[in-house]
């Protein structure tokens, strides 16, 4: 079997030991999901190896990126027990979706061999891991009746989007600095483009609006739900639908 | 009047029609990227309102300058405030009594070291104490950094949209066809480029020749997806796209021989039964080893031959085609634009505002008791958190006077 997948499996099983909850104690919890890590990150490496290349340049390289970025930010979370079920969940699911799309590793094409891609996409990334985290936190908000939880939740969502809301603008600008170079203009209105600009407005609106007087604990759910939905579409999205699209993981 | 007009462009609920009109013109853009509309009516509809490109209307355009005018305004008005503060040198109690955060309870006694540990409790540290009225009022006041940072922050997005305007307007580029050893002056300056060659190995670059009238010439070689500055003007080269065309040697029955220009997926045609196709050039050995695989009809089969260097010419039907050169074309954009330095300062100070603005940032908490205004600590809540621990003490304090 080969190595790669052989490792995936071996943090597939560590996971799913976080998202079953079958740990009681805190540190054994904490320590399946460092192992999980472990073994993902080992798996990209090898990828590495043979490709010569960063590990996001295809799909299925992007997509267990991402998963590796959502259960990185589950281990820098202040309140990692009150999130590890849902996220690690999610996080397996990108997993195994990712697998799906497998295929070997391939030349890194020629426009991405840019050094704005090794911060662009990390960048990009590790904001939709962030957002993860904020989304199970306001799924959770919306269904939660304890007085208490609730303000446990709302913290927790404002400081993944205070992580997240900078290292997207980061994405976008680096994004926008390379397009730039690479088509000849730093804004070409791509669906992409215009899509992760929309999620750009929604962390104003929801920054502005959790400032407000009358705004409601549940709104702010809302807002960071829509946000979610909008991340999937930017991410999965333009690639599972057939659209005209400078940032398809078309291999040709 | 005036005042109207100014608390109309300075209010948050304009901003925030702003802000759903540009999102939700987006996003029907996006969808409609998507989906194939078959309906007439619908398609007049999007065609007059110039829905599959928004971005390029009249009004996507206002609502964005709309946008600009409310966060100028919003900003200017909080930087008059914030002057007029500083110039008190004190805390303006008027002021701040408009922060949402203010809670304002009479009293006539109270025990401040009660008030002291209870705010300790909530892990805030006393800071200074300060003499004033006889009154409790407890108030959250933006810190300096926090100031700074947002302002810094709202400055340079308006900055920033007034850039890449200015940039649109006044950047001028040009697209141009380079075909192998053509030479291009750009227009309005003493620069020539001249196409050498074109090369698909690992890389695909292109040999240009770049020369000013009356200087030395330089060579320089581009690859495609960088931009290339030349020699420290404002003007970049980009290498935007390039193809090659096949030269063809074509002879017939009395052997006259003619040249033709061919592409990938042309097809030739020789007589009615002789049909070739030009299936694929293959490039991937450089341009000195292309592979032509065609596709060749000729009488009644159909035959898949490949012209390369060694066997380059095929006889169909008293025809001898010959494969005789290539010629490669270059596309390139050449743009000269003075405010992309800007552009990249104004990103970073951006980037450097927003951790600002959300991580060194801050609010400071005061109480005022009896004669006393204490700082009771800086946070870097959010604002809803610091609103129910004020709330909190609020209650203790109302409490504390009951009793």
């Amino acid at each position: 079997m080969n190595k790669e997948l052989l490792f995936i499996t071996f943090s597939l099983i560590c996971y799913s030991l976080v998202s079953l909850n079958i740990f009681r104690k805190f540190i054994f919890k904490k320590i399946s999901l460092i192992l999980g890590i472990l073994f993902q990150f080992s798996s990209l490496t090898i990828r590495v190896f043979y490709s010569k290349h960063v590990p996001f340049a295809d799909l299925y390289e992007s997509i267990n990126f991402f998963s590796l970025c959502i259960f990185l930010t589950l281990f820098l979370n202040i309140n990692f027990n009150n999130l590890s079920k849902e996220t690690s969940l999610i996080g397996l699911i990108f997993i195994i979706l990712s697998l799906i799309f497998y295929r070997n590793p391939s030349q890194l094409p020629e426009l991405l061999r840019n050094n704005w891609f090794l911060i662009h996409a990390p960048s990009c990334f590790l904001s939709y891991g962030f957002f993860t985290t904020a989304f199970v936190s306001a799924i959770k908000l919306l269904f939660s009746k304890e007085n208490n939880k609730l303000e446990i939740l709302l913290y927790l969502i404002n400081e993944n989007i205070k992580i997240s809301f900078p290292l997207l603008t980061v994405g976008i600008l680096t994004g926008s600095l390379w397009a730039k170079v690479a088509w000849g203009s730093y804004w070409n209105w791509d669906p992409k483009e215009t899509s992760s600009l929309v999620l750009w407005i929604i962390f104003l609106f929801y920054f502005h609006l959790s400032n407000r007087k009358n705004w409601q604990n549940k709104k702010i759910a809302l807002v960071v739900i829509l946000g979610f939905i909008l991340v999937l579409f930017t991410f999965l999205g333009l690639n599972l639908i057939p659209i005209k699209s400078m940032h398809t993981y078309n291999p040709n | 009047m005036i005042k109207k007009i100014i608390y109309l462009f300075s209010s948050i609920k304009l901003l925030f029609i702003t802000l759903i009109t540009i999102f939700s013109s987006l996003l029907l853009n996006l969808f409609l990227n998507f989906i194939d509309i078959d309906n007439t009516k619908l398609i007049i509809i999007i065609n007059f309102l110039n829905l599959n490109e928004v971005y390029n209307t009249w009004w996507f355009k206002s609502f964005i300058t709309i946008l600009v005018i409310n966060i100028m305004s919003c900003m200017s008005i909080r930087l008059i405030n914030f002057i007029n503060q500083i110039k008190k040198q004190n805390i303006n109690i008027n002021a701040l009594t408009l922060s949402p955060m203010t809670k304002i309870i009479e009293t006539k006694s109270i025990n401040v070291n009660k008030i002291i540990n209870f705010l300790k409790k909530l892990n805030y540290k006393l800071y200074k104490i300060i003499n004033n009225e006889s009154s409790i009022i407890v108030y959250s006041f933006k810190g300096i950094f926090g100031k700074i940072g947002f302002f810094s922050l709202h400055f340079l997005i308006v900055i920033i949209l007034l850039l890449f305007t200015l940039s649109s307007i006044f950047e001028t580029f040009y697209y141009i066809d380079l075909y192998s050893n053509e030479s291009f002056k750009i227009p309005y300056s003493n620069i020539i480029i001249n196409l050498k060659d074109i090369k698909t190995q690992k890389q695909i670059f292109a040999e240009l020749l770049i020369s000013e009238i009356n200087t030395n010439y330089k060579e320089i070689k581009i690859i495609k997806g960088k931009d290339y500055k030349i020699n420290d003007t404002y003007y970049r080269l980009n290498f935007i796209d390039f193809d090659v065309f096949l030269k063809i040697k074509i002879e017939d029955d009395n052997k006259n021989p003619s040249f033709y220009y061919f592409k990938e997926g042309d097809y030739i045609f020789l007589n009615q039964d002789s049909v070739i196709y030009i299936n694929k050039v293959n490039l991937e050995k450089g341009l000195n080893n292309v592979e032509i695989s065609l596709v060749v009809k000729g009488n009644s089969n159909i035959e898949n031959i490949v012209l390369n260097k060694k066997n380059n010419s095929l006889i169909l039907n008293n025809y001898v085609i010959t494969f005789d050169s290539l010629l490669s074309y270059l596309r390139l954009k050449i743009s000269l634009n003075k405010f992309s330095i800007l552009i990249f300062i104004s990103f970073f100070i951006l980037i450097v505002s927003v951790f600002l603005s959300l991580y060194i940032s801050f609010d400071e908490i005061y109480v005022i008791i009896g004669n006393n205004i204490i700082l009771i600590g800086k946070s870097n809540k959010m604002n809803k958190k610091i609103k129910l621990e004020i709330e909190k003490l609020k209650n203790y304090i109302e409490e504390e006077i009951d009793e």
